[in-house]
């Protein structure tokens, strides 16, 4: 898994391409953990390059949706493809993160 | 040909890539649709980590074993381990729908297992736990095909 990181309009976009899983979840924990650390607040999610996500993904996310709802910011997701589509809709995850078609959708979810 | 494959793991979460590699390879020689592999690879992923985690509290090296078998139009996993006798299946179902203040971290991982497989069943032999997961094959991303489709 790699994670690509980048800032567009005051908002980090947290891109994830590969495989989400126990194995790589630490790694995407890490990551978000010093975003807020470091004063973030609003995050954009890219899973256009997203190949799988197993519960240990879930849980970052949810962590992540969690921390930003209590530090006032906004969270928003953009490019799921069908099989990753399907887990989020299966774990109840459709109802707390906004799922957008692309990163432009995804960055006015997020300042609106 | 073989219609079986076995692999044999450590109870380590670093195995995780190694399962998804055998699961992949074993899809591709029988040509599963993407989503059939990737709910495969998932549901054991899930149970791996649960013995991993929780099924030896004082630790040591202990083996896990993985068989891969096509039967009837289905992939059957069954996975065994000889940690703490635990049925998976006995977890309360989660509630998917509570809110974002309500939703609990964790407790994800065998609902995703019982929605993505068609039949899970848990035994104990011989002081190992064994879980037998069966997938229907044939449907695109998402739960197995339906019987008769």
């Amino acid at each position: 898994m790699q994670l690509h990181e980048s800032q567009e309009n005051g908002a980090r976009i947290i891109a994830i391409e590969g495989r989400l899983d126990g194995a790589t979840a630490p790694q995407l924990d890490a990551g978000i953990k010093s975003f807020f650390e470091s004063g973030g607040k609003s995050l954009v999610f890219d899973f256009s390059q997203l190949d799988y996500l197993s519960s240990a993904g879930l849980r970052c996310i949810l962590q992540a949706v969690k921390k930003s709802a209590a530090t006032g910011g906004r969270i928003a997701a953009c490019g799921a493809r069908p099989a990753v589509r399907e887990i989020l809709e299966i774990s109840g995850f459709l109802g707390i993160l906004k799922l957008c078609p692309d990163r432009a959708a995804a960055l006015s979810e997020i300042a609106s | 040909m073989s219609s079986s494959e076995t692999l044999v793991m450590e109870n380590n979460l670093r195995e995780i890539p190694r399962m998804a590699g055998f699961v992949e390879r074993f899809g591709e020689t029988h040509r599963f649709s993407h989503g059939d592999t990737f709910a495969l690879t998932l549901a054991i992923e899930e149970l791996l980590t649960n013995t991993v985690n929780y099924g030896y509290p004082e630790g040591g090296k202990h083996e896990l074993l993985l068989e891969l078998s096509l039967e009837d139009g289905a992939c059957r996993a069954v996975l065994s381990d000889d940690g703490l006798p635990f049925n998976p299946l006995d977890r309360p179902e989660v509630d998917t729908s509570l809110s974002l203040e309500e939703k609990p971290i964790g407790g994800l991982g065998i609902h995703l297992v019982k929605k993505m497989m068609t039949r899970v069943e848990y035994a104990h032999r011989d002081g190992r736990n064994i879980l037998t997961l069966h997938r229907k094959l044939g449907s695109e991303d998402g739960p197995p095909a339906q019987a008769g489709t």
